[in-house]
């Protein structure tokens, strides 16, 4: 299998910037993500590595072979590239069988009729079906037609597949399913992914790396633990997951932690680096204190705005000192109501001060 | 309310049947009676001989071999427009449109002037270079070409409006698998675009089943008949043979739903639902050298099929001596004045044209409405027949409608024949189809919630209709409209048939003058149609379609 390199790739579309000189490294018999909001660009760099369009300048390289250098003058088309791809749309050709829509790329490389059979059923059989293989498309359901556009894109045993928001079109329930089978699909055959998608939970269960974009560039890459709990900005940790943002008006370093001046009152948080302009903290990182407790740092009073439901936790809107509204994640036993008077508290490792 | 809805589909349903069915039917009923009413198949046996077989034939080939050439040309065209950097596409499009109004004599005539074999600009052209005349229009080959130069922008446009619709992933997986380019539009954009072929071949030939321009103009001077001109012949005779018509028809009628059911068979599970592809352009092929030949054979193909007939019919509508070209001492305005005055029913047939189309419009709009609106947003088995019924005309050709207009309108209980209602409702049951098409293309892009949400405010259902629907419509309306009066405005081959003295249409006239051999005159006149059509026509193009297009 071969990774992808991504060195200084910038891209227009007329006058506008959709590609920023970015660089990254997807590594060989992964799932690496290209995860942002729309029109972000991650699209963009998925069709320029697939040779679907023309970078302006930069390089792209699967392993050691070179596929697109701008200054040395290689672009290797598309259709040399050896990729695998798999199509929001799915892009099944409705004109051909099942059967006929795997076997095309082995057709195309001139394999022999037994062969062609032979790694058809097998490819058929890794999305389990090969009972559909006299189908067209549009007998299918959807999440059928997603297995067939796998199979298709496996066929032919290329060492680096690319998928763009594959999962989008799909339900809910069929969407988790789905994700489940993509992984499996990947471990077996230990190809190398690269996916793109908007939906933060799909990149984070997916992948072993996630890239995040945001207007063109890189905001922060990384394993995904490591993204969501150590954002590099706020967009990155607004983008994934939930998040409270507290304005900071001023640092004061002491030793071993930072006293930040927001208007909640003073946050005692892990020493800053840098300049920092705000406060971050998970809903499901604050926690309930007992009103009885004796006051201590970190701890604050507030008013329960409103509390809604969701199954597995509870979601609580609260009001604190300074205007602030915070939303906090609890446990669903939890019996605050509107109206509520609660104290939570802030843990002082899982605050986090971020850059604009 | 409920009695109400059935009550107006009733109605639509009953008028519609009137106009269209009943025609149609009293094709085949004219065609087993003799003019005393008396059922017979003496009509059948009066066209069963060589004479009568080798026209159905010759009409055959004539239609395969001009839709063939229009294929050759049309699609091609479209890919090369959709497919590659060629450049220059915007023009080359709306230049292939406005060849697609141009009225039906427009080719015919223009390619007289241009190959006639003694006299023709090409022709001189030719012998003063090389000294030779090596063209002749005056033969199946001359038919043939001028027919394709004007009906292949109706092919180019149903494949162009494909290709430019498949989902571009359906390529770029192609691409993906290791495909070439070439073996990607053998393998994957041909047969995506096949269907649209089909029913470009289907319209075509239907098309050129009731073309009349090319075969009267230069089919009837070299005894090259075909089905119109022999119709066209028949119904001229005294007394005229409209039962042999019939029978001519029913057989064409016949090879018409051949075609149909060939088509409907060929595209069984293969209508596909190809539009999506999220504004994501087509990947272009690069032409690189090859750009400027490309350029160059679809600039001479265009010069040929519209720039070069419309120079030779504007030049010889002011020569004193029309095959005498361009100078100063030729030139003349006098036939201006002429198409206008020279014979006493010009006045007449112009006020002609304009009754009658306008009546047309406005009914085929009064009964094209409420029928989209019963289509779409109704449905139900009489809305499915309305539809069915409404659309029938497009699958018989023109020439044969008429006919059974014909036969219909002869007789009692509603004679018409001879008048200009006769006309009228005519052209209402083959143009309604135009009418009704965008108005229900636009209404289904209207969401019932905006008219929904207007009721549950409590708007009266007058005021919903004035307020809500007539504005989001707007657009397609006065475009339906305007397609409908176009269409009135340029046909010839109903109005050849229904023609009566004091009954004459523009290009009626224009075909009178013609065969009085008033060449000129003639030719002022159409360059005057001309401009009214493709006028009309460009006010339909900048229209918006609806109201809902102002957002996007």
């Amino acid at each position: 299998m071969k990774s992808i390199t991504v060195g200084a790739l910038t891209k227009f579309f007329s006058n506008d910037k959709v590609i920023d000189n970015i660089s990254f490294h997807a590594e060989e018999g992964q799932i690496t993500s290209l995860l942002g909001p729309s029109g972000c660009g991650k699209t963009t760099t998925l069709r320029c590595i697939a040779g679907l369009e023309t970078p302006a300048s930069g390089h792209i390289a699967f392993g050691d072979e070179t596929v697109f250098d701008s200054e040395r003058g290689i672009d290797i088309s598309v259709e040399k590239r050896k990729l695998g791809m798999i199509f929001q749309s799915y892009a099944l050709w409705p004109h051909m069988t099942v059967q006929e829509n795997v076997a095309y790329g082995l057709n195309v490389r001139d394999t022999n009729r037994m062969d062609i059979e032979k790694r058809v059923g097998k490819a058929l059989d890794l999305v389990q079906l090969r009972s559909m293989a006299g189908s067209y498309p549009s007998n299918l359901s959807g999440g059928q037609q997603q297995r067939v556009a796998l199979a298709r894109c496996l066929a032919y045993d290329p060492e680096i597949i690319l998928l763009d928001e594959p999962l989008a079109n799909l339900d809910a329930k069929l969407r988790d399913s789905m994700r489940y089978e993509l992984l499996e699909v990947q471990r077996r055959t230990g190809v190398t992914a690269l996916y793109v998608t908007h939906d933060q939970l799909e990149a984070m269960s997916l992948s072993q790396k996630m890239i995040v974009m945001e207007a063109g560039k890189i905001a922060q890459e990384g394993v995904p633990e490591e993204v969501y709990r150590e954002p590099a900005n706020r967009f990155v940790a607004d983008f994934i997951g939930n998040s409270n943002f507290l304005s900071i008006a001023g640092l004061d370093a002491r030793s071993g932690y930072t006293d930040v001046r927001t208007a909640l009152g003073v946050v005692r948080c892990p020493p800053a680096t840098g300049a920092c302009a705000w406060l971050m903290v998970r809903p499901e990182d604050i926690q309930l204190v007992e009103n009885e407790a004796p006051s201590s740092a970190n701890t604050y009073k507030g008013l329960v705005k409103s509390r809604i439901f969701h199954g597995d936790i509870v979601q609580l809107h609260v009001l604190a000192q300074g205007d602030t509204h915070l939303t906090i994640h609890v446990r669903n036993d939890v019996p605050h109501t509107d109206g509520a008077r609660i104290r939570f508290f802030l843990p002082e490792s899982k605050v986090r001060l971020l850059k604009a | 309310m409920r009695v109400g809805k059935n009550l107006t589909n009733g109605v639509l349903l009953l008028l519609v049947a009137y106009i269209i069915v009943y025609p149609i039917l009293w094709v085949f009923m004219g065609s087993v009676q003799n003019s005393q009413g008396q059922w017979t198949l003496e009509n059948f046996g009066a066209i069963y001989n060589v004479y009568y077989l080798t026209i159905i034939l010759r009409t055959l080939w004539y239609g395969a071999c001009s839709v063939a050439l229009s294929l050759v040309i049309a699609v091609p065209l479209a890919w090369v427009i959709n497919r590659t950097d060629l450049g220059w596409k915007r023009t080359i499009r709306a230049l292939v449109i406005v060849n697609f109004v141009m009225p039906p004599l427009f080719h015919a005539l223009a390619f007289v002037f241009m190959f006639k074999p003694d006299a023709g600009f090409i022709n001189n052209l030719f012998n003063s270079v090389f000294g030779i005349q090596p063209f002749d229009i005056y033969t199946f080959e001359g038919l043939v070409f001028a027919t394709a130069c004007g009906l292949y922008p109706l092919i180019f446009i149903l494949v162009d409006a494909t290709l430019r619709n498949i989902d571009p992933s359906h390529e770029e997986a192609a691409a993906i698998c290791g495909s070439s380019r070439w073996k990607t539009v053998r393998t994957v954009t041909f047969p995506l675009v096949m269907p649209s072929i089909l029913s470009g071949v289907l319209l075509g030939l239907l098309e050129v089943f009731a073309t009349f321009g090319p075969p009267a103009i230069i089919g009837i001077p070299s005894k090259i008949y075909v089905m119109t001109t022999q119709l066209y012949v028949d119904l001229s005779s005294s007394p005229p043979r409209i039962e042999r018509g019939a029978a001519l028809s029913v057989i064409f009628l016949a090879i018409a739903y051949l075609l149909v059911f060939i088509q409907q068979k060929a595209l069984r599970n293969r209508s596909y639902v190809t539009i999506g592809g999220k504004g994501i352009r087509h990947r272009l092929l690069p032409l690189g050298g090859w750009r400027w030949p490309i350029l160059a054979v679809i600039a001479l193909t265009i010069f040929i099929s519209l720039l070069a007939p419309t120079l030779a019919l504007v030049m010889v509508s002011f020569s004193k001596v029309w095959s005498a070209g361009f100078a100063p001492e030729n030139l003349t305005f006098s036939y201006y004045h002429d198409a206008l005055f020279l014979r006493s029913d010009i006045f007449s047939s112009f006020s002609n044209t304009v009754i009658v189309s306008l009546t047309t419009m406005f009914l085929a709009i009064l009964l094209g409405g409420p029928i989209a609106w019963a289509v779409v947003k109704r449905g139900g088995p009489i809305a499915n027949l309305l539809k069915l019924i409404t659309f029938l005309p497009l699958s018989v050709p023109g020439v044969v409608f008429t006919i059974g207009v014909i036969l219909t309108f002869i007789q009692p209980p509603l004679v018409l024949y001879g008048t200009l209602s006769i006309i009228v409702v005519c052209y209402l049951g083959r143009f309604l189809p135009f009418a009704v098409q965008p108005l229900s293309d636009a209404l289904r892009q209207v969401d019932m919630s905006l008219i929904e949400a207007a009721r549950v405010m409590g708007s009266s259902a007058g005021h919903i209709v004035r307020k809500i629907t007539l504005p989001l419509l707007k657009g397609s309306l006065i475009s339906a409209a305007l397609l409908v009066f176009i269409s009135c405005v340029r046909e010839i081959v109903s109005i050849a048939l229904l023609y009566s003295p004091g009954n004459s249409t523009l290009m009626m006239t224009a075909m009178l003058l013609w065969d009085e051999g008033q060449v000129q005159t003639t030719s002022a006149l159409v360059v005057m149609i001309l401009l009214i059509v493709v006028v009309f026509y460009l006010i339909v193009h900048a229209l918006p379609k609806n109201g809902l297009d102002r957002e996007r």
